[in-house]
């Protein structure tokens, strides 16, 4: 299998646009992906969050009772 | 950044996927999708985690890895996800190349990259919005396209209020004429009157602001004349009197993956003789919820003329008096219910608000009190059940039709009945 590290390495290029985009427009992108990679993290948080507690119950669900002497 | 493709994901549909991936620790998922063509390209509505065995086509792949270890034999979406790096979704054709999509996430913000730029707003002349909302908020509301259902009261308040801050694209929706009574909306004028409401608001959205991109269509809410527009628009807003409406652009906007901003208000008739005043404001995102499941309709009735057809629909409008329903407007509960509207609107946009809302507004004893009602979650009675469904589901019968049909009427102020 093709051994590469990124995605960009796989991307075809995008066909040039007929007016590249202005000094604003890069910056309102970048804003757009900021905000966008924020969003993910913060729902990828939540369900790392979900998950944990998940495992958390099922581990205390198969807790047994150990000490059994007096 | 002109992108043909572009990925629609509901924020829940992605925590689903991210949990499912978390659990099993695999390098990739599979998530049922329906394409629907817009003017600009194409959109990939994500419905939600595949089941079964066997993949799905058309698929979106939701994968922590660059490398998919797998070929596909149809073009696949792919939503590329690596801790500390931003999100990338690109379409992966039969020959195993790879173009980048645009990608919108229906999650606070409603961020959305790879799209066609807009023109940038004039900065200088809403400075002061810009200020209040931050300058991402102020600069989605402005390039976000509204299809705005009822042109009356409520709705050419918004769109005038939307106008005034710098949206840039609106499409109007009403079937009805102006009439002398519509002259305490916004925008109408005594030489409207007999002119489709949806053209004279259109003309003076326009001497507002010029620069604005304004359509305007004198038709039904189920017309299939404005299902193009549908499919185009970002955000769905109704301010119908009319539950057929409001429950039409509700299935449009689950299909089609399109939060909608609801608001109803109502000076209304008690037992008591004192009139019931209040509003309810639903801001709703495909995935969390839809209308039916939070606060459903008032009148069910309303929903089953509508699905007998056109016609049928313009008999019961002209049967319609608005005495039997309601004392009568206040322009000043209008304003009100829009401003909480557009509030609503403008905090999820800035990130302030993180989900689905619905409040009701309501007067006791001259009182203003506002309740904050939380919204409903998906289950087999509502529309949730087609979310991303797109053209293919638009048609397809829906449980929750009988299920409204026969549900109590919803009433507006249980705490005054
Ligand atoms: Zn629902």
């Amino acid at each position: 299998m093709q051994r590469v590290e990124t995605l960009d390495e796989l991307l075809v290029a995008e066909p040039s646009v007929l007016t590249p985009p202005t000094p604003a427009e890069v910056q309102d992108e970048t804003e757009n992906l900021q905000v966008l990679t924020r969003a993910v993290e913060r729902i990828w948080r939540q369900a790392h969050e979900e998950v944990e507690r998940e495992r958390e119950q099922q581990r205390r669900a198969a807790e047994r009772a150990r000490f059994n002497l007096d | 950044m002109n992108s043909q493709a572009r990925l629609v994901i509901p924020g829940a549909v992605l925590q689903q996927a991210i949990r499912a991936l978390e659990r099993s620790h695999a390098d990739w998922l599979a998530c049922t999708v329906e394409r629907a063509s817009r003017q600009s390209g194409e959109d990939w509505l994500t419905r939600g985690l595949a089941r079964g065995r066997q993949l799905p086509d058309p698929a979106l792949v939701v994968a922590r890895t660059p490398v998919l270890p797998v070929a596909f034999a149809s073009p696949t979406a792919v939503l590329y996800l690596r801790q500390g790096e931003p999100p990338r979704a690109y379409l992966l054709d039969s020959r195993g190349q790879r173009r980048p999509m645009g990608l919108l996430i229906l999650a606070p913000g409603l961020p959305e990259v790879g799209a066609t730029v807009a023109p940038a707003p004039d900065a200088e002349r809403w400075s002061r919005v810009a200020g209040a909302l931050g300058d991402y908020a102020w600069r989605r509301l402005c390039r976000l396209h509204y299809l705005i259902v009822g042109c009356g009261r409520n709705g050419s308040l918004i769109a005038h209020a939307l106008a005034r801050i710098g949206a840039h694209r609106m499409t109007l929706v009403d079937p009805d004429t102006t009439e002398l009574c519509n002259l305490d909306g916004d925008g109408f004028l005594p030489d409207h009157i007999t002119r489709p409401k949806a053209d004279a608001l259109a003309e003076s959205l326009r001497a507002v602001n010029p620069t604005l991109e304004v359509q305007a269509l004198p038709h039904s809410a189920s017309d299939y004349r404005i299902l193009p527009a549908a499919r185009e628009a970002d955000v769905l807003i109704t301010a119908v009197d009319d539950d057929g409406a409001r429950w039409t652009v509700a299935h449009l906007s689950v299909l089609y993956l399109k939060p909608m901003l609801d608001v109803g208000t109502g000076v209304l008739h008690t037992e008591s003789g004192e009139p019931l005043i209040g509003a309810d404001i639903r801001w709703l995102v495909p995935g969390e919820c839809c209308l039916l499941c939070t606060g459903g309709v008032a009148n069910p009735q309303q929903v089953e003329v509508v699905r007998q057809g056109l016609y049928a629909e313009q008999q019961h409008r002209a049967q319609r008096h608005w005495q039997r329903e309601r004392l009568g407007s206040l322009r000043s509960l209008n304003m009100m219910a829009t401003g909480l509207a557009l509030r609503t609107l403008e905090d999820y946009l800035a990130m302030r608000l993180h989900t689905s809302r619905w409040l009701r507004l309501v007067y006791q004893d001259a009182t203003p009190q506002l309740h904050e009602l939380g919204h409903g979650a998906p289950n087999r009675n509502c529309l949730c059940a087609h979310t991303g469904g797109g053209d293919k589901l638009l048609t397809q019968p829906l449980d929750s039709i009988r299920q409204i049909s026969h549900s109590e009427p919803w009433v507006p102020n249980p705490v005054v009945r």
